[in-house]
């Protein structure tokens, strides 16, 4: 039987990557720099908060980790996106494969086994919670950073309606010309978005190693950058928007992990695992109109100057 | 003398990012407590060592070379096609249908018939992320690659229930007929598949495709400036539709050819690799046709020799993929490779005076 | 006293010299032009000025003291503030949003709106200029939008004011309403520095006026004592007579362009209402207006890239509708686009192939499939001795051409097979005045010749001297229409902003 129950307590979790990500994605399209590489940050930041939490017991110092190797390799985005004006879908391409290979190899490095690694200390659930009544026994068994993305959603959400820090990342991304002409510094803002996206993104990682696991497994992210930037598309880059979709998606995916669980008509767990996939590619398809993002998203900004 | 200098400024980028990945790689593998000129050493010797090493060094480019050359004419148009993967999965298993259940042609027509429903099948992977393209401008990348996951499970959900092969430990499809199998070529100990001869042909028609039709001219116009094109009567939804359903369909051929060259029979969860390796191989040869013949080759060095890396030095050939990436941002860096180099002719000048 | 003055300022790009050695000095309280053609280093200067260009040689003075500008917020610290000819508004924001940007009321923490509605209020009562500060910028006027320009700089504190061809964009009362504001800054004691090319506009509002040619200083004049004609001589070099070759009577019998009752709507907003034209053989006629009143959309719907329109397009007889471009340009058609980089060139490509993009695939450049790189170079080096494109060989891309060779390299494309109807949508914009003489003998020669053109244009002085009649479009709509004969200047700037009286005259 399929439990309703389940799938909406379950698509609380699953919707903690893709709310990190998205978030971090719609930062850095929302600033003028598309950032497909968010998968890539989303494994090396799982990959991390592994090695943090192994080397030295302690799950928070696989957080902080995670988040620094998710920044550092937005760090690179930024540089090559930003300061070489390169083409920002071919970075991002190679920051994505070069973290799957790289995982891969300090995986075997360090367990020389292929998989995943040995089992780690993970984060505690949310105890504190658990003397609320009727809800608190639920609230209890979710990580700290179920909540976590949940204030981060609040605040970026307010970042972009209340603060002038918000409307001249909007600037940037819409013009950054008139951004330059009125002192702000594009590059520089430009630079910041794009790393929080991937500390954000490194976030999600660790959520997957540490908070919903306590292991890291080669790619296992699956997919869920990419599931990310869609969510971003189609909330037309807006904060409420973007964190709608992800729940939508988060919704098939607790959905096909449920199916598999209660072995839905034999259909092999491969199968299933496609449903958020082919959900998400329907309603990109179906949805109303062009969506349209940022007027200068992925257009390099040459500074002129000297 | 001219023709000498563009050459040099051509190859300058590719040539710069082999190299650091190479230098990246050493660090890992230093990382690991291995030595890497010894590593690497084992790579060459993987890959060129033997008569038989090199044939299969060779024999891996043939999907390589589609792949790259996949990845090449999608790029062309400015769409990035990641989803080559997924694309040449389902090529394979079309070609796996098509060799197992048509019978009774004689082996020439069978390869073709074969090879053309891969090069369908992949193309109609390739086809929804084209329409999402035209229709709502959603960015192939994130298309192509959702594709990759879902082909993944189709194929394995289709041999699992209706095409496993009965007489098997393995979940596989059933043998391809051998009217269907690419034969190899041998003299003395080398064994080369003769994939390899088809590869290098459709090399050849891509980049006179591409240099000397009207379809190449309209498809380099429109990924240069889609709005001229446009107003100047260059259908672009057309053209966009075309460069990815060839695209689509290159790596189909990729993977068909595999599965009648090499394996011969379908394995559930067949994913060589070989569509992300189409993206340096492509980015590497500017997407050069004929230059991805020799791109090619130079993964399929990494592919074939790291094997041997890793059981003679014991150095993780995952580590090729992590190199791959480095390329990949490298190139996409330029910026950086002209700026080491014009450090260097600095430094020359500086010695000079 | 001086405000700020340009000492020996040199900018160099590689090569191109675009400011060398320039020393101009500017009073305070007072209006100074920087005069010159297209590419005689205005931008250039005044970019140097504002802190976006780091000058290769020279200094900056700002009130009587060296500065280092390193950015456009040095500039705006010290009081230069600039209105660029192409806005920087965003769009999508409203007008108060776009004034305290980069200074936001509030805190970081929250951004004020209200507050920042109450000071852009009280900054318009100041300097009696009206906006709404509570309108997106992509629902106001282009007029609005450059008032909403100035007070950005207003409201920053700024003393020193450059304009960058503010009148480019503004039909002819607007511009008396730009000059009366100007007049009023400056009776508050500010500088203004305008720049542009239009010498009416120059001795009408300016107390002195620095011409700049190919890159150097030409000289600094008092406006009371030089003329019309000498500060063209300053600024050329040569008098030049615009207005094209001899008109040729020419027989205007066949209709070669119908727009019937043409309407466009896109997203509920009404862009073209009923647009009602007709070209004949043999004739320029001209569209007139101010930029944003549905010329954009008009071309958009003739030239066959914008399919959703009701009403009727005949175009050589034949109805549009239902045509791809391709079929539109084999039916005698040719189209010289607004923007010729982004629309009619591609930039990456070599020349020979820009000469023949769109008839690619058409004998003889194209037999059965396969390019004829033979042909195509034939053609090519023929029109590029005709047409006097100056390229360093027929291979080399388009993006190394001047603009106006870039811009011959589409007139000879598009009127290689002498198209009965060609459409010229501003093809003289940022070309120097030698283009733009070519451009206009050329057009007229075309016409002589029995085709029939139709000329968008924002430059009115263009339209005036070029057509055989001219419509004025203003909000999506025909608001006037008149014959060589009746040309005038005032009926024509009245139909340009809608009002009554332009109908009847």
């Amino acid at each position: 039987m399929i439990s309703i129950r389940a799938i909406i307590l379950m698509s609380i979790s699953t919707a903690v990557p893709l709310l990190f990500a998205s978030l971090g994605g719609l930062i850095s399209e929302k600033s003028g720099v598309t950032n497909i590489g968010i998968e890539g940050m989303i494994i090396f930041g799982a990959f991390c908060g592994m090695v943090g939490s192994y080397y030295t017991g302690s799950a928070v110092v696989g957080v902080i980790l995670a988040m620094i190797g998710g920044g550092l390799l937005a760090l690179i985005h930024a540089f090559i996106a930003i300061t070489c004006g390169g083409a920002q879908a071919v970075s991002a391409t190679g920051i994505t494969l070069f973290s799957a290979g790289f995982t891969s190899y300090g995986l075997r490095l360090m367990f020389d086994r292929a998989g995943n690694s040995d089992t780690v200390a993970n984060l505690p659930t949310t105890e504190i919670f658990r003397n609320i009544p009727v809800i608190g026994n639920y609230l209890a068994n979710y990580s700290p950073l179920v909540y976590l993305s949940f204030i981060v959603a609040f605040g970026v959400w307010y970042l972009f309606k209340y603060t002038p820090l918000g409307t001249r990342i909007h600037t940037v991304g819409e013009n950054p010309k008139v951004a330059e002409t009125l002192g702000i510094d594009v590059w520089r803002l430009r630079y910041i978005c794009v790393v929080v996206s991937g500390v954000l993104a490194g976030l999600g990682g660790a959520y997957l190693s540490l908070g919903q696991m306590n292991l890291f497994q080669e790619n296992m992210s699956a997919g869920r950058g990419y599931l990310a930037l869609a969510a971003v598309i189609l909330g037309r880059w807006k904060p409420g928007g973007v964190i709608i979709s992800c729940f939508f998606f988060s919704v098939f995916d607790a959905l096909q992990l449920q199916l598999q669980v209660v072995d839905f008509y034999g259909l092999s767990p491969t199968i299933l695992a496609a449903i958020p996939y082919v959900v998400c590619l329907l309603v990109l398809a179906f949805s109303f109109g062009k969506s349209k993002g940022p007027a200068s998203n992925g257009k390099p900004y040459m500074k002129k100057n000297n | 003398m001219d023709k000498v200098k563009k050459l040099i400024n051509d190859i300058k980028t590719p040539l710069l990012s082999i190299f650091f990945s190479f230098l990246v790689g050493a660090t890992l593998i230093i990382f690991s407590g291995k030595n890497p000129i010894e590593a690497y050493a084992a790579l060459f010797r993987g890959a060129f060592g033997s008569p038989a090493a090199l044939s299969q060094t060779l024999n891996k480019s043939i999907s390589l070379i589609f792949t790259g050359l996949a990845v090449s004419i999608a790029y062309q148009c400015k769409s990035l096609n990641i989803g080559g993967e997924g694309q040449l999965v389902f090529g394979a298993f079309g070609a796996s249908l098509a060799g197992i259940f048509i019978k009774g042609l004689p082996a020439v027509i069978h390869i073709i018939v074969v090879l053309a429903v891969g090069f369908a099948f992949g193309a109609i992977w390739a086809l929804i992320p084209a329409i999402l393209k035209i229709k709502k401008d959603v960015n192939t990348v994130i298309s192509t690659i959702m594709m990759n996951y879902v082909s993944f499970s189709v194929v394995s959900f289709m041999i699992n229930t209706f095409f496993k092969a009965s007489k098997s430990d393995f979940v596989t499809m059933e043998q391809v007929l051998d009217t269907a199998r690419l034969p190899y070529i041998q003299f003395s100990t080398f064994r080369i598949n003769s994939g390899l001869v088809l590869a290098i042909i459709a090399a050849i028609v891509l980049y006179i495709f591409l240099n000397k039709t009207v379809s190449g001219y309209e498809i380099n116009a429109v990924g240069l400036n889609p709005v001229s094109s446009n107003i100047s009567g260059i259908n672009y939804k057309k053209n966009v539709l075309i460069s990815l359903l060839i695209s689509g369909g290159l790596a189909g051929l990729a993977g068909a050819t595999d599965l009648m060259g090499s394996m011969g029979k379908l394995y559930d969860g067949y994913n060589p690799g070989y569509g992300f390796d189409g993206i340096p191989i492509a980015l590497l040869a500017k997407g050069n046709p004929i230059v991805i013949i020799f791109t090619s080759l130079l993964f399929s060095v990494l592919r074939v020799g790291s094997i041997t890396m890793q059981t003679s030095v014991g150095v993780s050939r995952t580590i090729v993929d992590a190199m791959q990436g480095v390329i990949i941002l490298f190139i996409a860096a330029e910026y950086i490779i002209v700026l080491v180099v014009e450090a260097i002719k600095k430094k020359k000048a500086g010695d000079k005076l | 006293m001086y405000a700020i003055e340009s000492i020996g300022i040199c900018k160099y790009f590689g090569n191109l010299k675009a400011n060398d050695d320039i020393t101009i000095q500017i009073e305070s309280g007072t209006v100074h032009a920087i005069c010159g053609e297209n590419g005689a280093g205005k931008s250039t200067l005044m970019n140097v000025l504002y802190g976006l260009y780091r000058p290769t040689a020279g200094s900056v003075r700002i009130k009587g003291k060296d500065v280092i500008l390193n950015s456009p917020k040095d500039a705006i610290n010290l009081g230069v503030g600039m209105v660029h000819q192409h806005f920087m508004l965003i769009n999508n924001l409203t007008v108060a949003e776009n004034i305290v940007l980069g200074q936001e009321t509030g805190t970081p923490l929250y951004f004020d709106r209200k507050q920042a509605i109450k000071n852009v209020e009280e900054l318009c009562e100041q300097y009696n200029l009206m906006v709404d500060p509570t309108a997106k910028i992509e629902d106001i006027t282009v007029g609005m939008q450059q008032r909403v320009e100035i007070l950005k700089a207003l409201y920053r504190g700024v003393d020193i004011l450059i304009l960058d061809e503010p009148t480019a964009v503004l039909a002819p009362s607007e511009i008396t309403e730009l000059f009366e504001n100007i007049k009023m800054l400056v009776s508050t004691g500010k500088t203004v520095i305008i720049i542009t090319h239009k010498l009416d506009e120059v001795l009408e509002i300016s107390d002195k006026i620095s011409v700049l040619r190919l890159g150097k200083l030409i000289g600094t004049v008092d406006t009371k004592s030089v003329t019309e004609s000498e500060l063209t001589k300053m600024m050329i070099g040569r008098e030049v007579l615009l207005g094209g070759s001899e008109r040729l009577d020419t027989k205007k019998e066949t209709e070669v362009f119908l727009a019937k009752d043409v309407k466009l709507s896109r997203d509920g907003r009404k862009l073209l209402n009923g647009v009602n034209i007709t070209v004949k053989s043999g004739e320029i006629v001209g569209i007139a207006g101010v930029d944003g009143n549905g010329q954009s959309e008009f071309i958009e719907v003739i030239s066959g890239s914008e399919k959703k329109y009701d009403g009727e397009v005949i175009i050589n007889n034949k109805n549009i509708k239902s045509m791809s471009i391709r079929e539109m340009k084999e039916n005698s058609m040719g189209f010289i686009p607004e923007d010729r980089q982004q629309e009619g060139l591609v930039l990456d490509f070599p020349v020979n192939y820009n000469l023949v993009l769109g008839k690619h695939y058409l004998p003889p450049f194209a037999k059965s499939h396969f390019l004829n790189f033979e042909e195509i170079n034939k053609f090519s080096e023929k029109n590029v001795k005709d047409f006097d494109i100056r390229v360093p060989s027929i291979d080399a891309p388009a993006s190394t051409l001047s603009g106006g060779n870039q811009q011959k390299v589409i007139l000879a494309r598009e009127t290689a097979d002498d198209p009965k109807f060609v459409i010229a949508a501003q093809p003289t914009r940022g070309l120097d005045v030698g283009a733009i003489e070519y451009v206009h003998n050329f057009l007229v020669e075309s016409r002589n010749n029995n085709q029939g053109i139709l000329l968008i244009s924002f430059e009115l002085d263009e339209l005036l001297s070029l057509c055989d009649r001219i419509y004025v479009m203003h909000k999506g709509e025909i608001a006037g229409h008149q014959n060589k004969e009746d040309f005038d200047l005032d009926t024509i700037g009245k139909m340009m902003l809608g009002l009554k009286g332009g109908l009847d005259g």
